[in-house]
């Protein structure tokens, strides 16, 4: 057989698989009753994330110098029942490859800088299986060729982002922060169903590598209908809530209860730029819909201008990274809505890897400043922070609190969606009590009110 | 003589109960996980014999022998895993016996497809309650007497429709779907989760589910009427469960809530919910009853657990606590579980169906999963003082554990072959539905 078409069979097999085999031994490790060493567990993610790289490196390459385009690989075949299709591809194309070759870096680099970090700590082990799993789903989405593949890796992301706030098992308020999290998580993942099960009702199956391979004509012979617009709005939504815009930007500060690392990869780096991602990747079905779009636009510097106004009251470094990150995303949505592709890739790719390297140095920034003022021999950070101080010296005091309240939409969020839930539940469980467990020996159900 | 085969396991638990009747627990615990593995290791046979001279024609799911090597083994790795300590709540083996006969019950359903017979199993599973030391609430009696009532009115004629509506009700009643899930609840209360597991996912009331069918031709309303009641006992146990403040009322209520789902799936009109339902209870079945003996595991090491504080038993069972997340996501159809492409399949077929019914399902389930993290973070984070015991995991755990696992993520392949190939997929495609006009 020719080399190359061999190359091109087994490259994209092994480069699927091999992110699945790292969450696989991690599961093992976590199972084994005996705790494998540190670096057995770091080396075996490295090696995986560096051996993924290689490959992805290598089918870019192949893809550069050949006439193909693109590289579709479906690794287990097609799932069909009546007219259901459930089908798990790879979609290998120039911009898909070139973000999760940058993404798998930046996963190592925060490999290599946990390993030290996290040494000896109880949840090393814990970290790291996370860490695979979001691994696997990242690949999944980026490099996903079916809208259930991108959709698998959505949750398998929000999984493993939720439980890494979560951390820190002896303290409750991260718990708090992550179940805060996976609520507009599901959100996301509820609406990006519906998305899906809309365009698949009003495409078929093969409308998601048409739009892959950024062709219209296959979308063109469609006509717009209330189906396709919900479809979009419903992919915003899902996107607005991964990437905290506005109004799903509370949660943001919530997150940074997680190890810096953890905080790093996702919200300094690759989950909070996927749903800018996922808008790129359905961008031409977008700019069909001209008012959506500017909506986006709309979206996105909204979110800019109060994420920067945010992040100036913030009083941690985490904080004030991860809304200085979200104010980037915003202008990346606003470049999408506007139609800028590439110039939105080029920014997530940058912002991304300038926020993880800030972000890794938040754990050593005392020593950092020291160093900076000792080599610069003057006081010259702290002129900038006076400058920072009087921006909210007169003229708006609202601003300022508008900032510190976070634009007031966390406390939206959990009036307007997670309280009433709350209260329902509540008075639910009173009728339950009354009505139905009256001869228990103990009270089912917890009456008192919940913050 | 190769049609009676599956009596042999049937008869083999039975004996088991009646031998381990009256000793005391150790011995109880030997005889019955004796007695209880020849039952499982009796399907596996039989299954292997029957594979040998033909192939799952008709789709996994229609294979009897299979379906009760599944039943059987849920119920030894229940016994299996016992936790020494307390031994079921008993210092005696009388429930044990009630374990194993709920075993034999459980697998005599599988190979019974008639709604008659399916329904003397039901009399027979609530009779046999009184013989332990369960206490079932006062108005249990009313399950086997209606149901006896319905069969004795349709042997004197009453016709197959009206017994096909009848019997629903002591089903509903076993399944806990809502106004009728009190009996099932206080049981699952007053007696141990050993009991509960087997009682709670009893396979009995399932198949009454699938044989019944759900036709208008009892009533143009009828199959209208029992998915706007599964509905609203979904949404009622999905809001329920966050209010919950013990941890057995949360697993008790979880499966109310799975079933109503399948229920919901079943009693639709067209092939792909109902086919989207029968995959999910195969792979509902194993992930509730790995989290429902996980939880077991941790009642045994610390009682009834409060889930108005954080109980922190991380740090003391990291192991029960991994296994607690892994069911706990597979319950809600993480993707790589058994679960998660039956329930596509069920969403997308309701959805086609109503998108108020389509949706309703997606609140529920997403509460569902919001759920179960939260009650995930209450049972183990936190921080507990340090226990005098170290609470490790033990080997039988793991076996149960392991298995448990295995089969809630390998099993999709399964399922999903047999989805693929059975002759479900044959039907489904002639039922092809316009999308709901908005």
């Amino acid at each position: 057989m020719n080399p190359e078409i061999l190359f091109l069979e087994i490259a994209p097999r092994l480069a699927s698989l091999i992110p699945l085999i790292m969450l696989i031994s991690m599961v093992f490790f976590m199972a084994s009753p005996k705790r494998p060493p540190e670096y057995l567990i770091a080396l075996v993610i490295k090696i995986g994330v560096t051996i993924t790289f290689i490959l992805l490196l290598l089918i870019q390459f192949n893809l550069l110098t050949s006439s193909n385009i693109y590289l579709d690989y479906k690794p287990y075949g097609e799932f069909k029942v009546g007219h259901f299709t459930f089908v798990i591809s790879y979609f290998f194309d120039n911009k898909g490859l070139f973000f999760c070759e940058v993404a798998l870096g930046l996963a190592f680099i925060i490999a290599s800088f946990v390993q030290k970090y996290l040494h000896n700590e109880s949840g090393y082990l814990r970290f790291f299986s996370l860490f695979a799993l979001f691994v696997n789903g990242m690949v999944m989405v980026i490099l996903a060729g079916t809208i259930e593949t991108l959709f698998i890796g959505w949750e398998m992301v929000g999984l493993s982002s939720a439980l890494l706030v979560a951390f820190f098992q002896e303290r409750t308020v991260p718990a708090k922060n992550a179940l805060h999290l996976w609520v507009v998580y599901k959100i996301s993942d509820a609406c990006l169903f519906i998305a899906i099960f809309l365009l698949h009702q009003t495409f078929g199956e093969l409308f998601f590598p048409t739009l892959l391979n950024q062709s219209l004509e296959g979308i063109d012979n469609y006509e717009k209908n209330f189906s396709m617009y919900l479809a979009v709005c419903m992919i915003i939504i899902s996107a607005m809530a991964k990437s905290a815009l506005v109004p799903f930007s509370g949660w943001l500060a919530r997150a940074m209860d997680g190890p810096t690392p953890s905080s790093a990869i996702f919200y300094g780096a690759i989950s909070i730029h996927m749903g800018a991602f996922l808008l790129l990747r359905f961008n031409p079905l977008i700019q069909l819909f001209p008012g959506i779009a500017w909506a986006l636009v709309g979206i996105g510097v909204i979110t800019s201008i109060l994420s920067t106004v945010i992040e100036k009251t913030q009083c941690d470094m985490k904080s004030i990274l991860a809304f200085s990150t979200l104010t980037q995303v915003g202008i990346i949505v606003s470049e999408i809505g506007l139609g800028f592709e590439t110039l939105a890739m080029v920014h997530i790719i940058g912002n991304a890897s300038l926020k993880t390297y800030q972000f890794l140095l938040v754990p050593s920034s005392f020593a950092h400043y020291q160093s900076t003022q000792e080599s610069l021999g003057s006081h010259s950070v702290n002129k900038v922070s006076i400058q920072e101080l009087s921006y909210f010296s007169s003229p708006s005091l609202k601003t300022f609190r508008l900032g510190f309240l976070r634009g007031g939409l966390d406390a939206f969020l959990i009036d307007w969606f997670i309280q009433p839930i709350v209260s329902f539940s509540n008075l639910l469980s009173r009728f339950e009590n009354r009505f139905f467990c009256l001869k228990n020996n103990f009270d089912l159900t917890d009456n008192t009110p919940k913050s | 003589m190769a049609n009676y085969t599956y009596l042999i396991p049937i008869l083999v638990c039975t004996i088991g109960s009646l031998a381990v009747r009256g000793k005391n627990a150790p011995e109880g615990r030997f005889f019955s996980i004796i007695f209880s593995l020849i039952a499982t290791i009796s399907c596996l046979l039989f299954l292997l014999i029957k594979l040998s001279n033909s192939s799952f024609s008709n789709g996994i799911f229609n294979e009897e022998y299979l379906v009760a090597l599944l039943a059987s083994l849920l119920c030894s790795l229940n016994i299996i895993s016992t936790p020494r300590t307390n031994f079921l709540s008993n210092p005696n083996s009388t429930n044990i016996s009630l374990v194993l006969l709920l075993q034999a019950l459980g697998i005599a359903a599988c190979f019974s497809n008639d709604l008659k017979t399916l329904s003397f199993l039901l009399i027979i599973e609530s009779i046999v309650f009184y013989l332990g030391n369960i206490q079932p609430p006062r108005a249990f009696w009313l399950i086997p007497a209606f149901t006896f009532l319905t069969i004795l009115l349709g042997f004197l004629g009453l016709g197959d429709r009206a017994f096909r509506l009848l019997i629903l009700i002591p089903t509903f009643c076993r399944l806990g779907i809502f106004p009728f899930h009190s009996m099932a609840a206080k049981i699952a209360h007053n007696s141990g989760l050993s009991v509960s597991i087997p009682f709670l996912l009893s396979p009995i009331p399932f198949k009454l589910l699938i044989n019944n069918g759900f036709q208008s031709d009892i009533s143009p309303f009828f199959p209208e009427a029992v998915v706007y009641l599964s509905l609203a006992s979904l949404l009622y146990f999905a809001f329920l469960n966050l209010a919950l403040s013990d941890a057995r009322s949360y697993w008790c209520y979880l499966v109310f809530a799975i079933n109503s789902t399948i229920l919901l799936g079943f009693s639709q009109n067209d092939e792909l919910s109902k086919i989207g339902a029968l995959s999910f209870y195969f792979g509902v079945w194993v992930s509730l009853t790995g989290s429902g003996l996980v939880l077991r595991g941790l009642e045994s090491r610390y009682g009834r657990l409060d889930l108005r504080q954080y109980q922190g038993l991380y740090r003391s069972s990291p192991a029960l606590g991994f296994s607690f997340l892994m069911f706990g996501i597979s319950n809600t159809a993480f993707p790589g579980f058994a679960t998660f492409i039956p329930l596509e399949i069920l969403i997308d077929g309701i959805l086609e169906t109503s998108w108020l019914q389509g949706g309703l399902l997606m609140l529920s389930i997403a509460i569902i999963s919001v759920t179960s993290l939260q009650i995930y973070f209450k049972l183990f984070i936190g921080n507990r003082e340090s226990s005098p015991k170290i609470f490790k995991i033990k080997k039988r755990e793991i076996i149960m554990i392991s298995i448990l696992l295995f089969l809630s993520t390998f099993g999709s392949l399964l399922i999903l072959a047999d989805l693929t190939n059975s002759e479900h997929n044959h039907s489904a495609q002639k039922v092809k539905k316009p999308l709901p006009e908005h």
